[in-house]
């Protein structure tokens, strides 16, 4: 019982080296094949995302801020992107935080961090 | 016949000043925001003009672009004005590399358009230097008197104390769910990971009990303690993006507050 336990701590406590591990790995390779969740979210674009209302409130939609973020961070730190973004950040008080910008006749609100504003403004 | 003549005449003398003098046109065109007909009327100009014209109305093509909001191709065409100036005025040049710099730092280019301001006067680029050192707060510049009165000085160093950091938030949030976005003043989505991570929490808790009861397999406490890790993962990198935004959204109203929201010089002025 006691080892059951102690792979269940491990689990949860390893949880960020496969995502070093990753992004290792995407910068040595960078043309991977897709992952499974990554193949779903195109063929969600295609089929169901191209055929509904556009309702989503930040600039990049989500299906292409999963898609970005896969491609940028590999899949694991890619989803928790998304999962932060779709579960955490997206409420009713978006207009507080988010610059509100125009894009196709539509309010929306900017959801990008560039890369080179954190290597200038957060790192040593 | 002769009606005919007659307004042929009008005609002509009303165009007059527009043959004459195409640049009056780029100005109203400009003032307009005719964009793509003002760089229609400079690129007809441009490639009738001799090679000391054309280092003129390179830049003006580029600030078309620049006030249009495409900075990446008014980057490149600022690039190539800069390099072919040997003609023009060092107030001119300076001009230039000023709206070159406010391109850069539109694109987040902060480090090329620091090496930049040390080759520019500062009292040509002085309201750009000083959108510069409010962006980029978190470096801990130090203000030189020249740009910035003592007043200034002491605004500018507490608005850079309210700055949140982003180290600490993801500190927080890896501590507590939430935490760090509450210390953003992101308030609802630090309730919202809190809910989330709370509930995956307490799913876990119940499969394992289940799991130890022999009442489940091995699989779903897995699973469920898994999904939870994945959500906490997602909550640490939301405590650092929360202060970042948050920072943005302080910069934005501090720019506001102090007038600082600046425009790109105008370079139609060195139009003959």
């Amino acid at each position: 019982m006691a080892n059951r336990f102690s792979i269940l701590l491990a689990i949860f406590i390893l949880c960020p080296v496969p995502v070093q591990l990753q992004t290792e790995l995407s910068y040595i390779d960078q043309e991977q094949p897709d992952s499974f969740l990554a193949k779903a979210n195109k063929k969600y674009q295609s089929i169901i995302g191209s055929k509904t209302i556009h309702r989503c409130p930040f600039e990049i939609s989500c299906s292409h801020f999963l898609t970005i973020s896969i491609k940028n961070h590999g899949t694991i730190k890619g989803t928790a992107l998304f999962l932060d973004r779709y579960f955490y950040r997206e409420n009713a008080f978006i207009p507080t935080h988010y610059e509100a910008v125009i894009k196709d006749n539509r309010v929306v609100y900017r959801d990008e961090i560039p890369d080179s504003l954190i290597s200038y403004l957060y790192t040593d | 016949m002769k009606s005919q003549i007659v307004l042929f005449l009008i005609y002509i003398l009303i165009s007059l000043p527009f043959v004459s003098h195409g640049e009056g046109v780029v100005h109203l065109l400009i003032q307009e925001s005719e964009y793509e007909l003002a760089r229609l009327e400079l690129y007809k100009q441009y490639y009738g003009a001799d090679s000391l014209s054309k280092q003129t109305i390179l830049p003006i093509i580029a600030y078309t672009y620049q006030l249009e909001g495409n900075h990446l191709k008014a980057k490149t065409l600022y690039r190539r004005a800069i390099q072919n100036s040997s003609s023009l005025s060092a107030g001119h040049v300076d001009s230039i590399k000023t709206n070159l710099c406010y391109s850069l730092i539109e694109l987040n280019e902060y480090g090329t358009a620091y090496g930049l301001f040390s080759t520019i006067d500062n009292n040509i680029a002085l309201p750009v230097k000083k959108r510069f050192y409010i962006l980029t707060a978190e470096r801990n510049y130090l203000l030189s008197e020249e740009l910035f009165s003592t007043e200034e000085i002491i605004s500018f160093n507490e608005f850079a104390n309210t700055l949140k950091k982003p180290r600490t938030a993801r500190l927080l949030s890896t501590v507590f769910p939430g935490l760090g976005q509450f210390y953003s003043s992101h308030y609802v989505d630090g309730l919202q990971a809190l809910m989330v991570i709370g509930a995956g929490t307490l799913y876990s808790t119940v499969s394992y009990q289940a799991y130890q009861r022999k009442q489940t397999g091995f699989g779903l406490p897995v699973f469920t303690i898994g999904v939870t890790a994945l959500f906490h993962y997602a909550n640490i990198l939301s405590g650092y993006r929360t202060a970042i935004y948050r920072n943005i959204r302080l910069k934005q109203d501090y720019l506001s507050r102090t007038a600082l929201t600046t425009h790109p010089l105008n370079l139609t002025q060195y139009l003959k």
